[in-house]
């Protein structure tokens, strides 16, 4: 587990995506028509409004697609085997990200998940990512 | 358009791993080849186009450079794994404006092995495991499998059947039939996609050369096309999404599909033969449904009736389709071209589906791209 103390010393793998305190990911929204999006973009891409504020994502979400990664792709950090999906938002939007769970075989579509920050990497290229851990996983 | 897009001709270099041959030596190839069976000369091209996404700057240039330097204008085009399928559509507006008379169209590749490196993806997706074409199969047909219940023996039977087709195309990489137990065993690599339920990238080339002009007899023409890009609401697909909305959308393919039928002036139902976009197992049985060739749902079913074996109602991949030519991105859909052209000339031998006279091709690609054309011989 990443201790919060950790957490701040770690370069996040792109500015923008998250806040750290509070942790959270971070999308757009547009001033004028209300369309949400993540990551944030500098244009509203409902109505290219080019007033798009920044505004925190919900911690939880429910699993709506997802894979088990077996083979290590070009320029990836971590290690395999690994999930990553599609989250769908309370908010009305499906985010893609890392899943996390104690046993990957066991995740569903439909599964209830949770926000965290999560380190990825070693030596210099550690860095700070994010990901949605399946609810009840330790 | 009042005149006709006619296919003079085809010529296709085989997809596969050519140690120390150029991508635009086997577009040169390709295209000497579709001119030969045009009955033309390269002089008579007044206008090249070339697909292509690995071959960096002026390819279609360097094609020229080996043919001869007619001075014609030249087009390079990328639009990943549907490059072929946009230089087609250039190729028919020049036509169509008069401006040209004979149009070549090329498509090109010579790629890495393994997962495709994707810059596409901003990097520090490809940092954190996200840019992975193969994962977006994999989410697409996860979900399916979810909301229809497609089996994984259904997907094994995608790629048997289309192994079982490659038999006969000396063009395609791989030509040996594979059982559905070998598919289920094979190794995973993106669950519930196991590596040979995934097309492999390669090298290869095909070319077509386009013409307008009055209807004759016997022609293979180009009567209906719809190039579309996918819009913000697909949740999942070869667009490699990275957010959506959560509301309704119809996917690209079903649009380009349907832009391609309203031009055709018909529908699935009259399609004799169809070559569509399967680098995955999965892809198949999404876009058989997307394509109109079954309801929503039923693409499980349908591979498993055995309706689009060759010998089945509605044929589909008979040259092997992307499992067993495997996938050169830029040839990719002139490759369906050529396969589709030849199938309504009669021409592809122990693979030939009886009297087809109407088919269809379909290329996907990164950014959403998806062109689907509809030929039919006059």
């Amino acid at each position: 587990m990443t201790t919060p103390e950790v957490i701040h010393q770690l370069r996040p793998v792109a500015d923008g995506l998250f806040s750290i305190s509070p942790p959270q990911l971070t999308g757009g929204r547009c001033s004028r028509c209300g369309a949400l999006a993540f990551p944030l973009r500098g244009l509203c891409p409902e109505c290219q409004h080019d007033d798009v504020e920044p505004t925190g994502l919900s911690l939880t979400g429910v699993v709506y697609t997802f894979t088990i990664v077996r083979m290590l792709p070009p320029g990836y950090l971590g290690e395999a085997p690994y999930a990553y999906g599609v989250v769908e938002l309370p908010e009305g939007l499906r985010v893609t990200t890392t899943l996390l769970a104690d046993d990957l075989e066991e995740i569903s579509i439909g599964d209830a998940c949770d926000f965290t920050l999560v380190e990825l990497g070693a030596g210099k290229d550690r860095v700070l990512s994010y990901a949605y851990r399946i609810a009840g996983a330790k | 358009m009042s005149e006709a897009i006619v296919v003079d001709g085809v010529g296709m270099h085989p997809f596969g791993r050519f140690e120390g041959k150029s991508a635009v030596a086997m577009g040169a190839e390709a295209l000497i080849e579709a001119l030969a069976d045009a009955d033309l000369a390269w002089r008579d091209i007044d206008l090249l186009l070339c697909a292509h996404m690995y071959a960096r700057t002026g390819a279609g240039h360097r094609i020229a450079n080996i043919l001869g330097e007619t001075g014609i204008p030249i087009i390079n085009v990328e639009n990943a794994c549907s490059s072929g399928g946009a230089a087609v559509m250039a190729a028919r507006h020049a036509l169509a404006s008069g401006d040209y008379r004979r149009v070549a169209v090329v498509g090109i590749e010579k790629m890495p092995r393994g997962f495709m490196d994707m810059d596409y993806f901003a990097d520090w997706r490809r940092d954190i495991g996200h840019a992975l074409n193969p994962g977006q199969f994999a989410f697409a047909i996860r979900r399916h499998m979810h909301d229809y219940g497609t089996t994984e023996r259904q997907l094994a039977l995608v790629a048997e059947k289309n192994h079982a087709h490659s038999v006969h195309n000396p063009k395609a990489m791989y030509r040996t039939p594979i059982t559905v137990e070998e598919v289920l065993s094979s190794r995973p690599v993106v669950d519930p996609l196991r590596l040979l339920m995934l097309c492999a990238p390669n090298e290869g080339a095909a070319a077509a050369v386009l013409s307008i002009g009055p209807e004759r007899p016997g022609q293979v023409r180009i009567i209906g096309q719809g190039l579309r890009t996918t819009r913000r609401a697909q949740a999942v697909g070869e667009h490699m999404p990275t957010d959506s909305p959560v509301a309704p959308d119809e996917p690209v393919t079903a649009r380009a599909a349907a832009e391609a039928y309203a031009q055709a002036g018909l529908g699935p139902e009259d399609l004799d033969v169809i070559e569509l976009q399967d680098t995955d197992s999965g892809g198949e049985i999404i876009s058989s449904e997307l394509l109109g060739l079954c309801a929503r749902g039923e693409g499980g079913p349908l591979v498993e009736s055995g309706a689009t074996r060759i010998d089945g109602r509605l044929p589909v991949n008979v040259s092997g389709g992307l499992l067993s030519k495997g996938e050169p991105v830029g040839a990719s859909a002139l490759g369906q071209v050529y396969e589709i052209t030849n199938q309504l000339r009669g021409r592809c031998g122990a693979r030939q589906v009886a009297g087809a006279r109407t088919g269809l091709t379909h290329s996907l690609g990164a950014g959403g791209n998806c062109s689907v054309l509809v030929l039919q011989r006059t």
